[in-house]
């Protein structure tokens, strides 16, 4: 957060850009070289995770949840380069240009391998997966909800927020409730017992990491 | 958590069930119990920004991104969200401004339809 707030006062004189707003930036950017997106990229390695899980690799989802963590660090990375870019050109400006490359290059893999994955999927995997990109949590509902909590009138935006994460909680508590199903030996649908085993794991994960 | 409180996304949170991994047709009470799981989630993470928002005296949306920043895959999917939200806003900006100018006057960005063709 600090170092956010950092570079914001650095670019304040461009356009005092919000952390969001930077990160678009630079997608802008990329899409100018070479017509992919980046968030096409955090988007597919989010898929990965979730079909991996189904196909049943572990290893593989630990290792993009990494790869995701690698990526933050390298966005980070990215940014600061960016900004001292603009103050020597020479020298910083073939690292930039490396780095960008690098990421672009590994943007295309992924995007290939998604392609291939997808072709290999049978039917019943391509109409899961598609379910799986277009559910989503109603949005006026989700509006009501927020604002019910909270109080006071809610932005668009955070409507969008909210549905974001919680589908994402959701995945992950369904994704839990499935590997408790495979510890205990049990077959078919998911029940109230593996949710709520899988609930209290998600809690207890969570219990070192907080405030 | 209320006992007698309806319970509003059945159809949708049945839907993503299966998406993420459980058969074609989930549970009714698998289903029920998710929804009060994520009530009490969604009031977690709400009571959290409320705090986090009230010396600002409302919530705005950076709240929300702040107290997920523990979490790497939310944070990243609500970035991408709002960012996506951003590219939509302009397309549909760019979409509808030809339509309002003079019919001589040329086009300086293509619009979506003419890029698919």
């Amino acid at each position: 957060m600090l170092q956010d707030t950092h570079k914001e006062k650095k670019t304040k004189t461009e356009n005092g850009p919000t952390k969001y707003k930077k990160s678009k930036e630079k997608k802008t950017k990329n899409d100018k070289q070479k017509g992919t997106s980046q968030s096409s990229n955090e988007n597919n390695n989010n898929n990965k995770d979730n079909k991996d899980k189904k196909l049943g690799n572990k290893e593989e989802n630990g290792e993009n949840v990494n790869e995701k963590d690698k990526k933050e660090e390298k966005d980070k990375e990215k940014d600061k380069k960016e900004d001292e870019e603009q103050e020597d050109e020479e020298d910083q400006d073939i690292d930039g240009v490396y780095e960008e490359l690098e990421e672009e290059n590994t943007q295309l893999k992924n995007k290939e391998m998604l392609k291939d994955l997808l072709n290999e999927f049978s039917e019943e995997q391509i109409q899961r997966y598609e379910v799986y990109r277009r559910s989503t949590l109603p949005k006026a509902a989700v509006k009501r909800l927020v604002q019910n909590i909270l109080n006071q009138s809610v932005s668009n935006s955070m409507g969008i927020v909210v549905g974001g994460f919680s589908k994402i909680f959701i995945g992950e508590i369904v994704e839990k409730a499935r590997d408790v199903m495979e510890d205990w030996g049990d077959e078919g649908a998911i029940r109230p017992e593996h949710l709520r085993e899988a609930y209290r794991l998600y809690k207890e994960e969570r219990k070192c990491k907080y405030l | 958590m209320k006992e007698k409180r309806k319970h509003q996304f059945t159809k949708e949170i049945k839907l993503l069930m299966y998406g993420f991994g459980d058969v074609q047709n989930p549970r009714q009470d698998s289903a029920e119990l998710l929804e009060d799981i994520l009530y009490n989630y969604l009031q977690d993470i709400c009571t959290k920004v409320a705090r986090v928002g009230h010396k600002r005296g409302k919530v705005i949306t950076d709240d929300f991104l702040y107290i997920l920043r523990k979490d790497p895959k939310k944070l990243a999917r609500c970035k991408e969200l709002l960012i996506m939200q951003e590219d939509l806003r302009k397309a549909r900006t760019l979409f509808e401004e030809p339509e309002m100018n003079i019919k001589g006057k040329k086009r300086l960005t293509n619009r979506p339809e003419d890029e698919k063709q």
